[in-house]
């Protein structure tokens, strides 16, 4: 597949990891808003719909800054569901139910960033030859 | 000798068969502390019965597939050199990165635990403690940056001072112990499943490592003859002195008292671990033999992990997709650089609580396991004519069969340790494509034909300097 393929579909699975961490968090947010506690961020109140809906929006501009840069775009959409796992890990008592609903974002996220690390490696001119560090004589001893 | 380009600045060392196994021995064994928490989550039959099963479908194929791939591709670096050459530098770099950020975390472990140990006797203050660990990672970063060959001397040293207690602990707790080895074969109540799920993430753990040997390829003479034979002998090795050295903890502990089997004791007066136990039949002189042998047993492991997990670093540098610096090489041939660093990191870790780093140890180092596995067969079937000096005795639809069972063993793991090491780990391994998306975006890589140019053809055919370097020729 061609470096503009794979790039095209990472945008599109970063798209779609930002719209489901928006499914979910609209989801949660009427079936169980209290589904871990709050974090306290500068005086903002991070909810878990909260976090989802924000991260989304953030997926979804990952996704779309795909096209423009594979690399850009790609750290984006990962450092979003880095994001909403970190927030899992840190909610102990209601890590496993967070999980899963942040599962289907961060799959999709995770395929996202392997499409758009092919996408770069076929992309980017990579070096013909190996760094030179000069001669470095190991005979003595 | 011919070298490759990307070994270059590297010394290749003799290293005697005897100092080979017992690196290996050291990365995978050091004694048996950890055991015994298996024991009590498992209880002693199932215990040792995992002991002894567990190596065929988990560290065995392990060991065969390192060797296999050691000896085709005997450069720096090892698995991430392997996995470039089956699945191409994206693949290799998720493993490389996932790898070495686990040895980052577990060599910091093996001090931590080092000076757990010295704590538990001498009562030191948190700055005390500090300067004992950067004191013991201090010496030992120097001795790897000195040379592979004295890494091997010192490792030597340190299991003699690991297995000397263990041996008399073994013949004493024989003749003295009063438990039974075997029975119960598993706690009362639990179900077999449940048994087992609880030893074996520990027990994998304890059987892991067979690899690293590989990534030391490029400094060793022969290393298609010394590694995987030094594999083959240490296998058996490591699983006659686990089953042993459990067997008799479990009967010098006493009737019944496996239950109080535990590898940390500080906060249970009735927990057993092998310094206890070496005391209960050997009284204190032993205990304290033991004590040393934990310690020894911990400074080995850093040592060992200190020289293998700084290879794959080097090596992604010379491939121009880490920073520069860490793929230098000064005039003991070693790259001391990317020891320097991770010596480092170790000492900045064990200032701080990084348990919240741990959890994503397994779960970083099973992806690494089903990369390299995956590569074997990817291996066997697109190059299936390249030199092999060792090959898996097995057909590649076996082998793909027998590879399938640890990748699976692996899998299942991710999902027994709990969820912790669940979240923990998943953000461990998202670190991988955010790292590949940063590093060849700022540093660009090199491309196969210029890495790979001179030992294979873009079609995957053998050059004739490739198969000098293979030892095709030899």
């Amino acid at each position: 597949m061609k470096g503009t393929a794979m790039r095209n579909y990472a945008a599109v699975l970063g798209v779609l990891a930002g719209v489901a961490a928006i499914g979910m968090g609209l989801y949660i947010h009427s079936a169980q808003p209290k589904l871990g506690p709050s974090w306290h961020v500068i005086g903002l109140l991070v909810s878990s719909p909260r976090l989802l809906l924000g991260v989304g929006v953030v997926m979804i501009v990952g996704g779309v800054l795909t096209l423009w840069n594979p690399a850009v775009g790609g750290v984006i959409v990962l450092a979003g569901a880095v994001l909403g796992l970190v927030y899992c890990y840190t909610h102990e008592w209601s890590r496993f139910a967070l999980l899963k609903v942040w599962a289907p974002a961060v799959i999709l996220a995770w395929i996202a960033g392997i499409l758009a690390g092919y996408a770069l490696a076929q992309t980017v001119k990579a070096y013909d030859v190996p760094p030179d560090y000069g001669e470095v004589d190991v005979s003595a001893d | 000798m011919t070298e490759m380009l990307r070994n270059q600045g590297l010394k290749r060392v003799r290293m005697r068969l005897f100092t080979a196994v017992v690196v290996v021995f050291t990365l995978t064994c050091s004694g048996s502390f950890g055991m015994e928490d298996v024991v009590s989550a498992s209880g002693p039959g199932l215990t040792l019965l995992m002991i002894v099963v567990l190596p065929f479908v988990w560290s065995v194929p392990m060991a065969f597939v390192a060797s296999e791939l050691s000896a085709m591709i005997p450069e720096a670096g090892g698995l991430y050199r392997w996995i470039r050459r089956a699945l191409g530098e994206y693949w290799s770099f998720q493993a490389g990165w996932w790898w070495t950020l686990s040895l980052y975390i577990d060599s910091a472990v093996y001090v931590a635990l080092a000076l757990g140990y010295i704590q538990s006797q001498l009562n030191l203050s948190s700055l005390e403690r500090w300067l004992v660990g950067v004191a013991i990672v201090a010496i030992f970063t120097f001795i790897n940056i000195r040379g592979l060959q004295i890494t091997g001397w010192s490792l030597t040293v340190i299991q003699v001072v690991v297995l000397v207690p263990f041996i008399l602990f073994v013949i004493i707790g024989l003749l003295k112990g009063t438990g039974s080895a075997f029975s119960p074969f598993q706690p009362h109540g639990q179900s077999l499943t449940e048994s087992m799920n609880l030893g074996l993430a520990v027990m994998m753990w304890m059987y892991s490592g067979w690899e690293s040997l590989g990534t030391l390829a490029g400094e060793i003479e022969n290393p298609q003859k010394v590694i995987p034979k030094a594999l083959m002998i240490a296998t058996p090795i490591v699983i006659v002195t686990y089953f042993v050295t459990v067997a008799v903890l479990i009967r010098a502990g006493g009737s019944g008292q496996w239950v109080h089997m535990m590898s940390d004791t500080s906060g249970d007066s009735a927990g057993i671990d092998f310094i206890v136990a070496a005391k209960i039949v050997g009284g204190a002189a032993l205990g304290w033999f033991m004590f040393a042998s934990a310690v020894a047993s911990n400074i080995g492991l850093y040592a060992g992990y200190l020289a293998t997990g700084s290879r794959p670093a080097f090596q992604m540098s010379r491939d121009r997709l880490f920073p520069r610096f860490l793929g230098k090489s000064g005039s003991w041939g070693t790259p001391w650089v990317a020891i320097l660093l991770m010596g480092i990191v170790n000492c900045v870790l064990i200032s701080r609580e990084f348990t919240a780093l741990i959890v994503m140890d397994i779960f970083l180092l099973m992806f690494a396991y089903i990369v390299i596995f995956v590569s074997v067969i990817v291996l066997r079937v697109r190059e299936p004519n390249a030199v092999r000096p060792f090959r898996v005795p097995l057909p590649t639809w076996a082998l793909t069969i027998w590879v399938v069972i640890p990748i699976a063993i692996a899998v299942f793991a991710l999902f027994t340790n709990g969820d912790d090491y669940l979240v923990g780990g998943l953000i461990g391994v998202l670190s991988g494509p955010i790292a590949y998306l940063i590093f060849k975006a700022v540093y660009r890589g090199t491309t196969d034909q210029a890495l790979e140019g001179s030992t294979i053809t873009s079609t995957g055919e053998l050059t004739e300097f490739g198969a000098e370097i293979e030892g095709a020729t030899s």
